[in-house]
């Protein structure tokens, strides 16, 4: 049987990452307001995916964070957009547009 | 009452209940493990810990004094397994479990069992399950595989494979197997497949019926052999295809609906392991190769669509044919025995005094054989409703209860009925004996003509050609045959008699009254021994005898000469360069046994019969060794044909 369901997954997944980057570009953010975010696109079917994603970006220089004092509890983490980060999201953006003209060329 | 502790999580203090915090702290450490061999693992666990900390905090916010097991469960599942959180992760298509789980457990109300229970419960060894998560038709094979090891794809490769092997050699198969042995019947037979593939057809079902799906967390670890302890619990509660509550038991709609959409979570999403049948269709071959896994995802969905009403259809008309089976049962019970053997020799008295007690045993049976049909019936129709998703599937208790009592149930109706039976059928032997005895004194008495018994058709032909048999003996009861005459026409009878140990002294005889002059007698004859003659008796003169050829049943002067004159006219043609034309009879002689070498018939002569005044003539075939002096030794020997012309 073929399974949709699978197949959304495996795109959302594929656009995870740079679903992050764009959040991230936009704005600094705590992992809790990228988990809300992404929860709102329903890009986030498991809130525990984002953490070793968060942990691998930041590992390949893409992202970096800051310890905030938040207002009600312990410090919590900052997530902003390195300038390698940027760089890459602009490629990324690119591969982007292609793959939105290849998809709108073929859905004509 | 539970005991509650105070946790410190990321420098916060939280009031957990105890068992909630086992099973959090289960969480947090199949996490670390997971996460431990990566680089930057910790910093992952720790990150996590944190969302934890959070989302307690949530909790408090809302006015939570203490945290109890089913908050942890929603935490839990709203964070994922750790397997979830990797690249190869299936999705929950529940976005709100939490939601969900506190409805079930609105509907289930308190039959929840708590952790303690769970794990109470749940030391037991492995145990055979249906798997509800990874099925095709009911989960068979799939809790096999979870049972005994092995991919499910390859049990289910292994039982089509088998049921394709059994068409090619049926002999295979049990079924088979239990003929030979019990029955001493041959192993190859007709239909054999097809009898043996619905056995195994038939064992599915009783599997299906016998194992209980495996619905809990609990009774998935008990699956999969895994002890069943709070981290285990906790993984396979966050596992994406759960039922969170054990054997949802709740009526009406709730439960209805709560059912539809584990339903649906099963059908989209099945646990990672679970994938195999699915990877193998529309995952690795479409990649490798194209189409053709796409094919074969469709076949395979057809077949596995196919065969599951084919068991539906299946368990359906068995458990119809259970309840016609009690129907007819009490019908044949409470209708006098008259009526239901009538028009049978068991409606006669004499019979009925053979078997005097058929009531008691009957009794035993009926109720006891009603029992069996009834729980098959039952087992059937709630399998078949369980599979529909209309009825929870029975508990285990109940389960095991209604096997003994089928156990019991065919032991008593079986050794009754044996019992029974064996009574039966000795009367019925006794009564047949008796019967036969009488009516074939009778059928002798009537049938006996000078003290030698003949059966009317034989009579027939011996009254009409006008033989006379002058001696009997030794001859069982036969004096003449067909079958084997020499144009292959087999409704032609002729003089004939056999026994085996070569006893017989026959002797058949017949007059004509001849005016003087020269005759001569023919006739056709076989043996398969020597000592068998053909006579003739002028007036009151001495006997001459002719011995028949000893040919048995294949040869014979008769069939030879036709043989030569067909190759004589073929010859002939041929010589004359035409398509040779052969006569009838010679034709039907040649071709009397598919060219295969006639019957063994000979033609014997006797020349010249000199007749010097009228007188009677009197001629026959015989064995009788105080006739001829000579010895009988064969089986078998025939005369047909006798003919009296003058020369």
């Amino acid at each position: 049987m073929v399974d949709v369901t699978n197949a959304k997954s495996q795109m959302r997944k594929g656009m995870l990452e740079y679903c992050i980057l764009l959040l991230l570009k936009r704005q600094a953010a705590y992992a809790s307001d990228i988990i809300q975010q992404l929860k709102e696109a329903d890009l986030l079917v498991v809130e525990g995916t984002l953490y070793p994603l968060l942990t691998r970006l930041k590992k390949d220089g893409l992202l970096a964070y800051e310890w905030q004092e938040s207002t009600q509890g312990p410090p919590r983490k900052y997530y902003t957009l390195t300038a390698t980060g940027q760089q890459f999201l602009t490629e990324l953006d690119l591969a982007w547009t292609e793959i939105e003209r290849t998809v709108n060329y073929l859905k004509q | 009452m539970k005991k509650n502790i105070t946790i410190n999580l990321c420098g916060r203090l939280f009031a957990i209940d105890e068992d909630a915090y086992q099973m959090l702290s289960t969480y947090e450490q199949s996490l670390r493990n997971y996460f431990r061999t990566r680089e930057g693992g910790e910093e992952i666990a720790a990150d996590i810990e944190a969302r934890i900390a959070e989302l307690l905090d949530e909790l408090k916010a809302q006015g939570v004094e203490a945290v109890n097991i089913q908050h942890v469960t929603d935490i839990i599942h709203r964070i994922g397994k750790p397997e979830e959180m990797e690249g190869n992760d299936q999705p929950t298509p529940d976005p709100s479990p939490g939601e969900e789980n506190s409805s079930r457990q609105q509907t289930i109300g308190n039959e929840s069992p708590s952790l303690e229970e769970r794990i109470e419960v749940g030391r037991s060894p492995k145990r055979l399950y249906r798997n509800p998560n990874d099925k095709k038709v009911m989960g068979v094979l799939s809790g096999f595989a979870a049972y005994f090891g092995g991919d499910p794809l390859w049990w289910r490769l292994g039982y089509m494979g088998l049921l394709m092997l059994i068409w090619v050699m049926p002999w295979v198969m049990p079924l088979s197997i239990i003929r030979f042995l019990f029955v001493g019947h041959s192993f190859v037979y007709e239909d054999g497949a097809f009898f043996n593939s619905l056995l195994l057809v038939f064992c599915y079902i009783v599997l299906a019926v016998l194992m209980p799906v495996a619905e809990t967390p609990e009774d998935r670890l008990r699956m999969k052999g895994k002890e069943v302890n709070p981290q285990n619990l906790a993984e396979e509660i966050t596992s994406p295809s759960l039922t969170p509550n054990p054997s949802p038991r709740g009526e009406g709609s709730g439960y209805h609906t709560c059912e539809k959409a584990s339903n649906s979570q099963i059908h989209s999403a099945s646990s990672l392991e679970g994938r195999a049948g699915g990877e193998f269709s529309s995952g690795c071959l479409s990649t490798t190769f194209g189409c053709i896994g796409g094919f074969f995802s469709a076949l395979w969905a057809v077949v596995t669509f196919v065969f599951r009403w084919c068991i539906y259809a299946f368990g359906a008309f068995l458990a119809v044919m259970c309840l016609v089976g009690i129907f007819c049962l009490f019908a044949v019970a409470f209708s006098p025995i008259e009526s239901v053997f009538s028009n049978s020799f068991m409606a006669s008295p004499e019979f009925a005094e053979l078997l005097p007690t058929l009531k008691v045993p009957f009794l035993v049976f009926l109720v006891s054989a009603v029992l069996v049909l009834s729980i098959t019936a039952y087992a059937i129709i709630h399998s078949l409703l369980n599979e529909f998703r209309q009825m929870p599937s029975m508990p285990y208790r109940q389960r095991i209860t209604l096997l003994l009592m089928w156990i019991a149930g065919i032991i008593v109706a079986g050794s009754a009925l044996g019992s029974r039976w064996v009574a039966f059928i000795e009367a019925e032997n006794q009564y047949s004996r008796r019967v036969w005895s009488e009516h074939d004194a009778e059928y002798r008495a009537a049938n006996t003509h000078d003290g030698i018994f003949v059966t009317p058709r034989e009579w027939e032909f011996l009254q009409k050609n006008g033989w006379h048999i002058l001696n009997a003996e030794g001859c069982n009861d036969r004096f003449t045959a067909n079958g084997e005459y020499m144009t292959g026409d087999r409704d032609v009878r002729y003089l004939d008699c056999w026994d085996d140990h070569h006893r017989q002294r026959y002797r058949v005889e017949r007059t004509e009254t001849l005016q003087p002059g020269t005759y001569r007698l023919t006739c056709a004859a076989r043996a398969n021994g020597t000592g068998a003659c053909v006579y003739v008796i002028v007036g009151e003169g001495e006997p001459q005898f002719k011995e028949i050829p000893s040919t048995g049943n294949t040869g014979g002067n008769i069939y030879l000469h036709a043989k030569r004159e067909m190759a004589r006219i073929w010859q002939e043609a041929e010589s004359l360069g035409r398509e040779a034309e052969y006569p009838e009879d010679i034709r039907a002689l040649v071709e009397a046994r598919g060219h295969e070498g006639g019957y063994g018939w000979n033609l014997i002569t006797f020349e010249p019969i000199r007749i010097t005044k009228a007188t009677v003539l009197r001629y026959g075939l015989t064995s009788d060794d105080a006739f001829t002096h000579h010895t009988w030794l064969g089986q078998y020997f025939s005369a047909t044909d006798f003919v009296v012309e003058q020369l």
